[in-house]
């Protein structure tokens, strides 16, 4: 067990490295030059280069390659370029609203998905069933950021009933800071459900036909423990599997939504660094994001242990 | 007797009304004080200092941190600010200006002549427009603690303008800080303005509070001129890209005031009860420049095939929509400016197909590739272009249309050997000396003989007069040897919430005279 994790965490070296230095190819190999983005349209040859030399992007690449990565190992992933903050802090920064709107559109998600699985596995074929895929079919279709904006239309501007925009972190209370998530989360969850949907279904569809679910209800057990107690439990794995790939791709920041309601997340980092060419970020927070998604990928092996005692590792 | 229950109460109510009416209307204007203003920026500002850059974002945040020597009025005549007064010295190349006393940074320390010294200087480097002037600066000096003095090699008549100009602006700031920083922008924000600066979250909102030592003016406001008084407690600025949740935010209340929101919406927005919609009547110029560096269109017959070849009015129509929010016109500068001038207009708006055939051919012209830099992601600068290459296509040309974000355009449009035109839109300048296609520096590189002696002689001119003479040459020229496209101007909206009293639509934000909501 401790050698399959150690394993696991050393495995992380060479898929960082590889990331880092495709990223840092991809960045400098994209046409534009942070410097301008920086000095406005107007800016002159000699402020540029004084600027660039300035910031050391007048060294050769490999050079520049070689600093960062020297830098990053000890755990310093540099300096922004605009707000010359540094890129640790500014990521810090940006993990809060992140991963408080992943947890909360995972929940949406799995409040959803997990009952209206059950009732479309439990009733299948019936109309519940064609409801349920419809309700998926149309989850999945509908672009998110068409979505976030009708709900802000609905919910924020219409009923007034909540924010339309903008984060509060917890400091400043649990309730302010949910409130303004809501939606969000939302629009990130309801799509994400119907992912859950399907496999809840399909799963539950494949345990209730099992042996040990005939022989449950043979030996008389109320039908709510047959399901939730023996059959639902076995289905658990695929569909952990999914949460986790889920809230993986979430914690990479969810672009659109965290856009369409200016939430200070790893999504908007990501864009405005790339609009600026900010590379120490867009490299810093690409490590960041690689790393936690290798690490909920291991978490979610791990709970397989926890779920399903024939796991072994 | 018996009296009506009600009559008592009506009587209290007139009484209070009468009380009412009468103190307000002896109470005078008092502005209220206090509260919080609250805008949404169209996204996150690359710096918050105002010297190093001349991008938008940053001058309106930075315009009510940092202060210069002059500031613009209604008129956009420069008006002193931190100077107290001034002289030129007759032969235009000696400008003393005297400093207004009792002045303080927002680090406590007073305002003097050396502080004024060093921001110059490094305005002088670090801005773009700085370097300009700095091009005739023989020499800045601190005469005494409250005297500046401006030697310059040359005259240059704009040069009060170039001081006044929120955008890539001579912000006056510590001369420790000035002097730290030769290159690039500055990492501590401390200027004279109303407001200190006090965070910066990355992302989430920049936060300004009431300069509690600020010492205004005394002339009555008039646009970024005259008394400043930073009414609200703080000025809280959120970068909020998407358009249509800056929109919401002011609907529900979040924000006091959207940048820029989508002209498409204006008509829909006139008629919601809770916001206004305030056009900025200093437009933008929606251009097409030219790489006179490019075999093709360094020919000045096929940029004047070009030119004729377009009709200015579907291109903005498509592009703008609401007639309310664009102008049509020759001229660079409305009427009534001291710029107002028709000089060349007979090139502007031909759209006469025939002629620039017959340009295109005496031109030699083959149908070679015209490469044209655009961007989505400034939809009216790609839908100007489409509407444009469509129009040009017809008459005969190849217009290869190069999409890229915008950083990819602005690093490309640098390298002369990639483009033929480029779209882009030229903001509002108050003196033509600062606009963009007179500098031989700018991509698409204009520095025929006639336009440099002519501009030479402009910026040095001294009387208003004799610059209005020729700024008439100037502008003919412009259009003559087709140095760029000037299709028309736009105007960009505001939204501000209805409760919201006393708002200025400007170019760039005017936070302070500005009574907060709450």
């Amino acid at each position: 067990m401790t050698a399959y994790l150690a394993g696991r965490i050393l495995a992380l070296i060479p898929v960082l490295l590889v990331v880092g230095a495709v990223v840092f190819g991809l960045t400098r190999f994209t046409p534009g030059d942070p410097v301008r983005v920086l000095l406005g349209e107007d800016a002159r040859p000699e402020q540029v280069q004084a600027l660039r030399r300035h910031l050391g992007l007048d060294r050769p690449l490999v050079v520049q390659f070689g600093l960062w990565v020297a830098r990053a190992v000890r755990g310093d992933l540099g300096v922004s370029y605009f707000n010359r903050l540094p890129v640790r802090w500014i990521i810090a920064q940006h993990l809060g609203p992140t991963v408080m709107l992943a947890l909360l559109a995972i929940t949406v998600a799995l409040c959803i998905g997990i009952p209206v699985g059950v009732v479309s596995a439990l009733f299948r074929n019936s109309w519940l069933d064609q409801a349920s895929l419809a309700l998926a079919l149309l989850g999945a279709a509908v672009p998110s950021f068409w979505l976030g904006l009708s709900l802000i239309v609905v919910f924020a501007v219409g009923l007034g009933w909540l924010p339309s925009s903008g984060f509060k972190p917890l400091t400043e209370g649990l309730w302010p800071s949910v409130r303004h998530l809501l939606l969000p989360a939302l629009a990130l969850g309801l799509p994400n459900s119907a992912l859950i949907i399907r496999f809840v279904r399909s799963s539950l569809l494949d345990v209730i036909s099992a042996d040990y679910v005939r022989t449950a209800r043979a030996k008389g057990l109320a039908e709510r423990v047959v399901i939730f107690r023996h059959a639902l439990r076995n289905a658990l794995v695929p569909i952990l599997t999914v949460v986790g790939l889920t809230f993986a791709a979430l914690m990479g920041g969810a672009v659109v939504t965290e856009t369409v309601f200016a939430i200070p997340g790893i999504g908007q980092l990501v864009v405005s660094s790339v609009l600026r060419r900010d590379y120490p970020v867009i490299q810093g927070v690409t490590l960041v994001v690689t790393t936690s998604y290798v690490m909920i990928n291991l978490v979610v092996d791990l709970l397989y242990l926890a779920v399903d005692p024939r796991v072994k590792y | 007797m018996i009296r009506r229950p009600g009559t008592q109460l009506v009587g209290a109510l007139v009484l209070i009304a009468l009380l009412v009416a009468v103190t307000a209307s002896t109470a005078g204007p008092a502005p209220r004080r206090g509260g919080v203003l609250r805008f949404a920026l169209i996204g996150e500002p690359p710096t918050l200092d105002p010297s190093a850059t001349t991008v938008g974002v940053t001058a309106n945040v930075g315009a009510s941190i940092f202060e210069g020597l002059f500031a613009f009025d209604r008129s956009w005549r420069p008006q002193p600010m931190l100077v107290d007064s001034y002289t030129i010295s007759p032969d235009g190349r000696t400008y003393t200006f005297r400093l207004r006393r009792n002045v303080f940074f927002h680090n406590d320390k007073e305002l003097t002549a050396e502080d004024v010294v060093a921001s110059l200087n490094r305005w002088g480097k670090v801005g773009s427009r700085g370097a300009v002037v700095y091009q005739s600066v023989d020499a800045v000096t601190a005469q005494d603690k409250y005297t500046v003095v401006m030697r310059l090699k040359e005259p240059f008549a704009p040069l009060l303008a170039f001081l006044a100009l929120p955008s890539s602006m001579a912000a006056i700031m510590p001369k420790e800080i000035a002097e730290a920083t030769p290159v690039g922008p500055v990492k501590e924000f401390i200027g004279t303005g109303p407001y200190r600066f006090v965070e910066w979250v990355p992302n989430r909102h920049i936060r300004l509070a009431r300069w509690t030592k600020y010492s205004p003016r005394t002339e009555t406001p008039n646009l970024y001129a005259g008394r400043r008084e930073p009414l609200a407690d703080e000025v809280v600025f959120y970068p909020v890209g998407n358009v249509a949740t800056r929109i919401a935010g002011v609907q529900t209340g979040e924000f006091d005031v959207a940048d820029s929101i989508s002209t498409d919406l204006y008509a829909q927005l006139k008629a919601d009860p809770r916001v206004v919609p305030e056009i900025v009547d200093r437009g933008i110029w929606l251009v097409f420049f030219f790489n006179k560096k490019s075999p093709l269109t360094s020919n000045v017959k096929l940029r004047q095939a070009i030119l004729v070849a377009l009709n200015m009015q579907p291109i903005l129509q498509v592009t703008i929509g609401n007639p309310d929010l664009y102008a049509l016109s020759p001229s660079l500068y409305p009427r009534g400016t001291p710029w107002y001038s028709e000089a060349g207009a007979e090139w502007y708006n031909v759209g006469d197909v025939e002629r620039a055939k017959r340009l295109a051919a005496e031109a030699g012209y083959r149908g070679e590739p015209i490469r044209w830099l655009t961007t989505l992601q400034y939809d009216w600068m790609f839908k100007a272009t489409t509407v444009a290459a469509t129009q040009l296509r017809r008459a005969g040309f190849t217009i290869d249309q190069q999409v890229y974000e915008w950083a990819g355009v602005v690093e490309r449009r640098a390298r002369p050997g990639e483009w033929e035109m480029f779209t882009t839109g030229h903001g509002f300048v108050p003196d033509p000396a600062l606009i963009d296609v007179f500098s031989p520096a700018y991509p698409g590189w204009w520095d025929s003989p006639t336009k440099t002696e002519l501009f030479r002689q402009f910026t040095r001119a001294v009387d208003l007069q004799e610059r209005q003479r020729l700024w008439h040459r100037l502008h003919e020229l412009v259009y003559t040897e087709a140095s760029w496209v000037k299709t028309g101007e736009f105007f960009f909206v505001h939204l501000r919430a209805k409760a919201l009293q006393g708002f200025t639509p400007a170019p760039w934000f005017v936070t302070w005279n500005l009574p907060a909501i709450k």
